[in-house]
C-alpha cells in the first residue's frame, strides 16, 4: 500500500521533468542545438526507475539527480521522490529526513506531508500520521494520495469490517412500490 | 415457507460462488452468512427472506463494498425494485431510492445477476414486482494501538 501511494507521487512530480528531458532527447536526437526544458537526466531516469518498481536504482539515480539539481522545483521534486523511493524501500528514516528536508524548503507542499504522513503509519506514531494528514488535507482537500493516506491511517487506528445484508423482507416498503 | 434448496452467490475473488443453505430456515429469518475474500479483508453477508411471498430467491449475488466507499467510510443502503417472470428470472430493475449514488452500480449489478425459483406452468403469480433492500455497513474492529 504503502509503495504504491509513494509511486503515486513519483508520478506526479516526474511527469513534467520527463516531458522536458522526453523534449531535451529527441532534440538531441536529431542533432539540434537547441535544448528545451530540465537537464536533470538522473532525476528523469530515477523517476522512472521508482515508477518501474525499481526502488534502489531509482534512489539511487535520484541521489544523483538531487546533487546536479538547479532550482527549486528540481529540488524539491528530487527530495520528494527520495523521500517516496525510501519509503518503499522501507528505510524509514532515510525517508523522514529527505521529506523533513522538503518540508522545510517549503511548507506548502502537501506532498510531503502525505508521504511524512505514510512514514509515521509505517512507524505507528499515530497522532504524528494525523496532524501531517490534517495539513496535507488542509493544502490539497481533494488529493487522491491523501485519501489513500487517510484510509490507511484510519485502517491502522479506527479499523472497520464491511457488512452487506440483502433484505427482502417487504414490510418496509410503502404500496407505491408496485406501481413503479 | 423454508428455503430448502436455496443458495446464496457470493463473490470471491472476483468471481461468483454459491453457497447452499441449510434447509428448515424460517423465512425472515437470518438465511445465511458467508465471506467474500476478494476484499482486503472479509466482508460480512446477510440475507433476509420475506415470509409473505411464494417466490423464493434461488440465486442470490451479493455486491461487493464498494471499495472507494469503504474507503472514504461511507455507509447506506440502496433499494432495488423489479418484476420477477414466470421462470424466475427478473426484469425491469429500476433503482428506487440510495442514500449515495457510490451504491448504485453494485446494487444493479448485483441485482441483474439474482434469481428466483421459476413458478410451475399451472402456478398463479402472486406478486410480480417487489423490491430490495441492500444496506452496506461498516462495523468498528476493536484493536489495540497501544502497540508503537
Amino acid at each position: 500500500m504503502g509503495s504504491r501511494f509513494a509511486l503515486l507521487t513519483v508520478l506526479v512530480l516526474a511527469a513534467p521533468l520527463c516531458w522536458g528531458q522526453g523534449a531535451e532527447r529527441i532534440m538531441r536526437d536529431q542533432n539540434a542545438t537547441t535544448v528545451i526544458g530540465p537537464r536533470n537526466i538522473p532525476l528523469y531516469d530515477g523517476a522512472k526507475a521508482l515508477l518501474a518498481g525499481n526502488d534502489a536504482e531509482g534512489v539511487r539515480l535520484t541521489l544523483q539527480g538531487l546533487k546536479m539539481a538547479l532550482g527549486r522545483r528540481e529540488e524539491e521534486a528530487a527530495l520528494s521522490n527520495l523521500c517516496a523511493g525510501y519509503i518503499m524501500l522501507a528505510l524509514y528514516d532515510n525517508a523522514l529526513k529527505y521529506c523533513e528536508l522538503l518540508i522545510a524548503r517549503n511548507d506548502k507542499n502537501w506532498r510531503g506531508f502525505n508521504n511524512r504522513a505514510v512514514i509515521y503509519i509505517k512507524t505507528k506514531q499515530w497522532d504524528k500520521a494525523e496532524k501531517d494528514l490534517i495539513r496535507g488535507e488542509e493544502l490539497h482537500p481533494n488529493a487522491r494520495t491523501l485519501k489513500i493516506a487517510r484510509s490507511m491511517y484510519m485502517d491502522a487506528v479506527h479499523p472497520v469490517a464491511p457488512e452487506i445484508e440483502i433484505d427482502d423482507r417487504q414490510r418496509q416498503f410503502s404500496a407505491d412500490s408496485d406501481q413503479q | 415457507m423454508t428455503v430448502n434448496g436455496n443458495s446464496v452467490q457470493i463473490p470471491i475473488n472476483n468471481k461468483t460462488h454459491t453457497v447452499f443453505v441449510s434447509a428448515g430456515l424460517a423465512a425472515g429469518l437470518l438465511l445465511g452468512s458467508a465471506l467474500a475474500f476478494g476484499q482486503l479483508e472479509t466482508t460480512s453477508v446477510t440475507h433476509f427472506l420475506d415470509s409473505n411471498t411464494d417466490r423464493v430467491p434461488l440465486l442470490t449475488t451479493f455486491p461487493t463494498y464498494p471499495s472507494i466507499a469503504r474507503r472514504d467510510r461511507i455507509q447506506g443502503q440502496a433499494v432495488v425494485c423489479f418484476m420477477i417472470r414466470q421462470d424466475g428470472h427478473i426484469s425491469r430493475v429500476k433503482l428506487k431510492e440510495s442514500t449515495h449514488r457510490i451504491f448504485r452500480k453494485p446494487v444493479l449489478r448485483a441485482m441483474k445477476r439474482s434469481t428466483f425459483e421459476p413458478l410451475a406452468p399451472n402456478q398463479i403469480l402472486a406478486i410480480g414486482r417487489t423490491c430490495r433492500t441492500y444496506r452496506f455497513r461498516l462495523e468498528p474492529i476493536l484493536v489495540d494501538n497501544n502497540a508503537n
